[in-house]
């Protein structure tokens, strides 16, 4: 089973880099779409040029600045995210040498999206369990594309963020569970790099798409599958979680699940009945960041979050998986919000 | 380099598959890219060691590592229940999203508790791979792991290198007594990032008509911006530099001697590069062995193909067995892995129909 109780690391800082152009949704027009509407989005931020690795690289940088972090003692760096620069080589490799990381990190791309900052803390957790590793950066994010196709697509927003995480030696522990669910394969599906079904020349050449267009994805994200996975598994999965790591909700400060659509987000809180457990969201205003969207919704309500420890339960899910998972916030550093022209 | 060591951690089994349908780079006259004519496609051969590979238009790599891991899975007589952990190492997975970890999870038929996921490395990434899995392991998270690894699949328009084939592979990890420890060493040198690169079809460059217009690059090669391009010179001697360091400091690391190793599996790049690095390591063909000729280089395949291919010949599979394998290009990235294994179950190659 997919479960993994950790004691060694702290995240100890983090910060997220969205592009400076925002698309409103415009309430006369967009809003007759019932979906659109439902899911209670008001902008994204998105990006014709910024690439995930370039957003990611802006709050990496950030980051280690504010941090004061020597970047010889970087021991690791990890991209989580299904788009990369390039189909070869991968953004970890890339970002090494760009934030002139030393050549003994330990780098790969866990392409997981929306599930890829939790792999990407499981991860974490997992190397400095057994290395000399101390220090891991991990990124996420998306940039530049745009998500074509069916109503999802239309809330997805470009950004990223950068966690950094640190061996210690602690009380408070990293939980993290994790289920598939595969019952349904086809509810999400997102080509552009696939080799199931490649594009092919023929099929760009009946979109006559240019490099001065977004580029469009072809995807097929089924909207009321992906809340029926939402229903279907999260529910269960936060009883599976609590009931492994004998705890419960109380025990939590704050909630914060994957930003794919606020409506479905509020009825899963809602179901919980635990008032004092806070729900935190980034949704309105960035709407559906993939794997950037549980640190972005903690980073911009950082200003909110009171003092002092607090505990957080998260849970992303999409793409066939859910994952629950819990830590704890102490001495964590947030970097200013950075909007990139 | 950044160290890692497990304890009772073991290799239990190999597979690797490729395509049925070969393309032999002296005679055949479809494939353009090597150039016309007898000389200049000997020569070629010559200096890359690569005579056959196996190229597949239709099946991808999770179809390989499907049909790896399948008959890996009944050899050694592991449930399909029992497998707690399933990583897939490639740079050309089924699609963007979901993860084609979980998709070979429900055709393999595994458990749906397994932990599945999905890492993006190339020539590095079976050692990548195996660390993960360890590292895992070490955690508590499962005993029992596949490995699946390598790349396929070639396009109408844009084909791959004389120099790459296809593969597939497979390989089981399982908790357990060993006497000697598995260990790593990992470096990464993202300066070098476009000596390995397909220069279109990414977020940076968006995949257009102009991605699959045909130029001659500077060794002579028509190829266009969908397929792989190499600055030969930089891997070159990247590879025969950092493959020994990588090596060498291990073995100092964990004070061990490498030349007690039965054998160094090196990712098969090309011959020139592997023959560099074996002369400086002063190891002849045997203890180096090379599946070059037959498969080309099948990117993170490479390793378990070349276990594969070159070590049932004549070997007492039963008895210990110590190996270095090492990773390196893409990236770059190298990694390097140090393990003991007894009682190795190595499949036949499988040879799969279009």
């Amino acid at each position: 089973m997919a479960i993994l109780k950790s004691n060694n690391m702290e995240i100890v800082g983090m910060s997220c880099a969205v592009p400076k152009n925002t698309l409103t949704f415009n309430v006369s027009v967009e809003h007759k779409i019932d979906y659109i509407k439902t899911s209670k989005i008001k902008e994204k931020h998105i990006s014709f040029s910024l690439t995930g690795l370039d957003l990611a690289y802006r709050a990496a940088e950030q980051l280690i600045l504010d941090l004061k972090w020597d970047k010889n003692e970087i021991d690791a760096i990890l991209f989580a995210g299904s788009f990369p620069d390039y189909v070869v080589p991968n953004n970890a490799c890339i970002l090494q040498a760009k934030l002139g990381l030393k050549t003994e990190c330990y780098a790969h791309d866990i392409p997981m999206d929306p599930n890829g900052w939790s792999y990407g803390l499981m991860t974490a957790s997992t190397l400095l369990e057994n290395s000399s590793i101390n220090r891991v950066i991990l990124l996420t994010g998306v940039g530049r594309i745009d998500f074509n196709g069916s109503n999802q697509n239309k809330l997805i927003g470009h950004g990223a963020t950068a966690t950094a995480i640190e061996r210690t030696i602690k009380k408070e522990s990293f939980c993290i569970y994790i289920e598939n669910d595969i019952t349904n394969v086809g509810g999400t599906v997102i080509t552009q790099y696939g080799m199931r079904t490649p594009r092919s020349i023929e099929n760009l050449k009946s979109t006559n798409s240019s490099d001065e267009e977004l580029a469009t994805v072809e995807s097929y994200i089924d909207a009321s599958e992906l809340k029926d996975f939402a229903l279907r598994n999260v529910p269960n999965a936060i009883d599976s979680f609590l009931k492994g790591f004998n705890c419960s909700l109380s025990d939590y400060d704050y909630i914060v699940f994957h930003q794919m659509n606020n409506s479905v987000n509020e009825l899963l809180y809602e179901q919980l009945g635990e008032e004092d457990i806070k729900l935190l969201s980034s949704f309105e205003n960035y709407g559906d960041t993939l794997s950037s969207s549980i640190p972005l919704s903690i980073i911009v309500n950082a200003v909110n979050l009171n003092i002092g420890l607090k505990r957080f339960l998260c849970i992303s899910y999409g793409a066939l998986q859910t994952c629950v998972f819990s830590f704890s916030l102490n001495r964590v550093f947030f970097s200013d919000l950075i909007e990139v022209e | 380099m950044a160290y890692f060591s497990y304890k009772n951690i073991c290799i239990r089994g190999v597979a690797a598959a490729i395509p049925k349908h070969t393309i032999y780079n002296l005679t055949s006259d479809s494939d353009e890219s090597i150039g016309v004519g007898s000389e200049i496609k000997e020569k070629y051969v010559k200096i890359t060691g690569v005579k056959e590979r196996h190229i597949s238009y239709s099946l991808t790599t999770s179809d390989l590592c499907f049909h790896s891991a399948d008959k890996l899975l009944l050899e050694l007589g592991w449930s399909r229940e029992s497998i707690d952990i399933l990583v897939f190492v490639s740079q050309s997975g089924d699609y963007s999203v979901p993860p084609t970890s979980c998709l070979l999870l429900k055709r393999l038929n595994l458990g749906s508790q397994t932990y599945c996921i999905d890492l993006s490395l190339g020539c590095s990434g079976w050692v990548y791979g195996l660390n993960h899995i360890c590292s895992l392991i070490s955690s508590g998270c499962g005993k029992r792991a596949l490995l699946l690894t390598g790349d396929s699949k070639d396009m109408k328009y844009s084909r791959s290198m004389p120099l790459f084939g296809h593969a597939g592979s497979a390989t089981a990890i399982e908790y357990g007594d060993n006497a000697q420890d598995i260990c790593f060493s990992f470096s990464t040198d993202g300066s070098k990032y476009d000596s390995i690169i397909i220069p279109h079809a990414g977020c940076r460059n968006l995949m257009s008509l102009e991605s699959y217009h045909y130029h001659i690059n500077e060794d002579g090669q028509k190829s266009n911006k969908l397929e792989l391009s190499m600055k030969g010179i930089n891997v070159f001697s990247y590879s025969v530099k950092i493959v020994p360091e990588s090596i060498i400091k291990l073995a100092e690391t964990f004070r061990f001697d490498y030349k007690d190793c039965d054998f160094v599996v090196l990712h098969q790049a090309n011959k020139m590069i592997n023959k560099a690095i074996a002369n400086y390591l002063k190891m002849d063909e045997r203890q180096c062995p090379s599946s070059l000729e037959l498969y080309g280089n099948t990117s993170s395949a490479t390793i378990p193909l070349t276990m594969v291919t070159e070590l049932r010949k004549g070997l007492n599979l039963k008895e210990k067995l110590k190996f270095i394998c090492c990773g390196f290009g893409v990236g770059l990235s190298c990694g390097t892995a140090s393990f003991s294994t007894s009682n190795l179950l190595i499949v036949d190659l499988l040879q799969i129909e279009e």
